[in-house]
C-alpha cells in the first residue's frame, strides 16, 4: 500500500486478569489495516473481545502484546481525532446536561459560544434542532443515540469508532440510523470502524468486514464487501451476492482458526 | 397538608388536656410552654446554636465529600483505609465529646468541630460507594474528550451526596444538643438541661419547640436546595418510575 494507512494493528493480544488471579484472554494476535475513508466492520459474537479491541484502538485500554500505529506513530495515550460512539446511550448521555451541552461536552474548551455553535451544528446532521434543550431521558432510544453521534462528530474527527451503535433500537430506526451514519460519516470525512454482532448490518455498511472467532478474539477472515454504493436496505439485501456474503460470514464465525 | 395540621392540632389540644388535668406540675399545658417562648432570646441562645449546627454541618459534609469521594475514585486505597474507617464511623459521636473538651476545651470551635466529626461519617460512606459504582462509560466518555474524571465524576455522584447530606442534618442538629449539654455556657441544649434542673418546667418544654422549629426550618431549606440543584434528578426519576 502506497498510502499510509489511518490504522495498522500488529500482534495485539489483551488478557483480563480478574479477583484471584483468574485470566480471562480477549484479544490475540490481531493484525489489519485500515486505510483513509475505508469503511471497516468487526462481526463476532458476544463476548469475542470486539469491544475490548474497539477500546484499545482509541487508547482507552493497554494492549498486553503489539502494536497500534494511528496515522504513522504508536498509540500511546488517547489518540487526537479519534472519537467513540458508545453501545448504550442511556449509560454514555449525561442525564445532568442538556442535549445541546452532552453534544458540546468534547469541545468544551473552545469556549461557549464556538462549542455551542459546533454543538447546534452536529445536532442539524443528525437533525435534532429541535430537542436541543431537552434533556437525553425525555427523548426516544433512537432520539437518544442521534444524540450520542452528534457527539462523537461534533469535533469533526478523523476516526469514528462505533460500538454496536444500533443494538437497542428498532429494526425501522436502526436503518435510518444506518443510512444516517453513513452520510454524516461522509459529510464530516471520518473513516469508520464498527463494532457489530449483526452480519447484515456489516455488509450493508463495510468496505470491509473482519471476522472474529469466538474467545480470544483472532480474526478468522478478511471479506471485502464489493456492492455497489449507495446501497439501499431492502436493494440490497435481495442481491444473491449480499445473500452470498452472509453464508460466508455466518459459516466464518463459527470457524476455530 | 390540611389533614395534617387537623392532627397537629389534635395533638396539641392533647397536650393542653393532659397539661391542665396534671397534678405532678412537671408537665405543664400548650400554652404555659407557649408562654415561655417569649423568654427565649433568639440572638443569645437560638442564633449561636444554628450557627454551630449549620457550620460543622458544613465542614463536614465538605470534609466527607471529598475523603469518600477521593478513596471511591482510587480504589487502591481502599484495602488500606475501610478497616479504619469502620471502626471511626462505629464509635457513636457523643463519645468523643470529653476528649474534645479536653482537647480543644469547652469552646465554640470544639462544639463545631465534633458536629463536623458526626455529620462527616454518612457523606463519606456515600461519596465513597457512589464513586465506585459510577457508570465506567461517564469516565469514558470524559477520558475520550480531554476532560478530566471529576468534570463527570461530581455531577454523577451529586444525587448520592446530598441524600447522605440530608441524614448528615439530622445528625448534626443532635450533636448540636448534646454538645451544648457538656461544658457549656449558652446554647439551646443548655438551655433545656438548665431549665430542667431550676424546675423552670415550661422554659424546658419551650426549648424542645424552638429546637423542633429550628430542625424543621433548616431541614425544608435543605430540601428546597436539593429539589433546586437536583431538578433533573427529581424529573428523570419521576419519568422513570411513573
Amino acid at each position: 500500500m502506497a498510502e499510509t494507512p489511518l490504522i495498522r494493528v500488529a500482534g495485539l493480544a489483551k488478557t483480563f486478569t480478574g479477583r484471584r488471579g483468574l485470566r480471562t484472554p480477549a484479544l490475540d494476535d490481531i493484525g489489519f489495516e485500515q486505510a483513509v475513508d475505508e469503511f471497516v466492520a468487526v462481526v463476532g459474537r458476544s463476548g469475542c473481545g470486539k469491544t475490548t479491541l474497539l477500546r484499545c484502538l482509541a487508547g482507552l485500554e493497554k494492549p498486553d502484546n503489539g502494536l497500534i500505529w494511528y496515522d504513522g506513530s504508536p498509540v500511546t495515550g488517547i489518540p487526537a481525532g479519534v472519537s467513540i460512539v458508545f453501545q448504550d446511550y442511556h449509560r454514555s448521555l449525561f442525564p445532568w446536561l442538556t442535549v445541546r451541552e452532552n453534544v458540546r461536552f468534547p469541545v468544551r474548551r473552545l469556549g461557549r459560544a464556538t462549542g455551542r455553535r459546533l454543538a447546534t451544528d452536529a445536532l442539524r446532521m443528525v437533525e435534532l434542532t429541535d430537542f436541543a434543550d431537552h434533556h437525553p431521558w425525555q427523548l426516544s432510544g433512537g432520539m437518544q443515540q442521534r444524540v450520542a453521534i452528534a457527539r462523537a462528530i461534533v469535533s469533526s474527527p478523523r476516526y469514528l469508532l462505533m460500538d454496536e451503535p444500533f443494538a437497542s433500537v428498532d429494526a425501522q430506526t436502526r436503518a435510518t440510523l444506518e443510512q444516517l451514519t453513513l452520510r454524516v460519516a461522509a459529510l464530516i470525512g471520518a473513516t469508520v470502524l464498527l463494532v457489530t454482532h449483526d452480519i447484515d448490518e456489516a455488509i450493508l455498511m463495510a468496505d470491509r468486514v473482519l471476522v472474529l472467532s469466538a474467545r480470544p478474539g483472532r480474526i478468522v477472515e478478511e471479506v471485502p464487501i464489493d456492492l455497489p454504493r449507495p446501497r439501499d436496505e431492502v436493494e440490497t439485501r435481495a442481491l444473491p451476492r449480499f445473500q452470498d456474503y452472509r453464508r460466508v460470514i455466518h459459516r466464518l464465525i463459527g470457524k476455530v482458526p | 397538608m390540611k389533614a395534617g395540621l387537623v392532627t397537629a392540632g389534635l395533638l396539641l389540644i392533647g397536650w393542653e388536656i393532659a397539661g391542665r388535668t396534671g397534678e405532678t406540675g412537671l408537665f405543664p399545658p400548650f400554652s404555659a410552654a407557649v408562654r415561655e417562648l417569649a423568654e427565649i432570646d433568639v440572638w443569645a441562645d437560638v442564633l449561636p446554636s444554628a450557627g454551630r449546627a449549620i457550620a460543622g454541618f458544613l465542614i463536614g459534609s465538605l470534609a466527607g465529600a471529598l475523603l469518600g469521594v477521593g478513596i471511591g475514585w482510587f480504589r487502591a486505597l481502599e484495602p488500606w483505609v475501610r478497616p479504619s474507617l469502620e471502626f471511626l464511623r462505629a464509635i457513636p459521636p457523643p463519645a468523643v465529646l470529653p476528649v474534645a473538651v479536653l482537647a480543644l476545651g469547652a469552646t465554640s470551635g470544639m462544639r463545631i468541630a465534633v458536629i463536623a466529626a458526626a455529620a462527616m461519617w454518612p457523606v463519606l460512606i456515600a461519596g465513597v460507594d457512589a464513586t465506585r459504582t459510577i457508570e465506567p462509560r461517564y469516565v469514558d466518555v470524559a477520558r475520550i474528550s480531554g476532560a478530566r474524571p471529576y468534570v463527570v465524576i461530581l455531577p454523577a455522584v451529586l444525587p448520592a451526596l446530598l441524600a447522605a447530606m440530608r441524614v448528615a442534618l439530622g445528625i448534626a442538629l443532635i450533636m448540636m444538643v448534646i454538645s451544648e449539654m457538656i461544658a457549656a455556657t449558652g446554647g439551646l441544649g443548655y438551655l433545656i438541661l438548665q431549665a430542667q434542673r431550676t424546675y423552670a418546667i415550661g422554659q424546658m418544654y419551650a426549648g424542645i419547640i424552638v429546637l423542633g422549629l429550628l430542625a424543621l426550618t433548616v431541614t425544608s431549606l435543605f430540601g428546597l436546595l436539593e429539589r433546586r440543584v437536583l431538578g433533573w434528578y427529581h424529573e428523570q426519576k419521576g419519568r422513570l418510575d411513573g
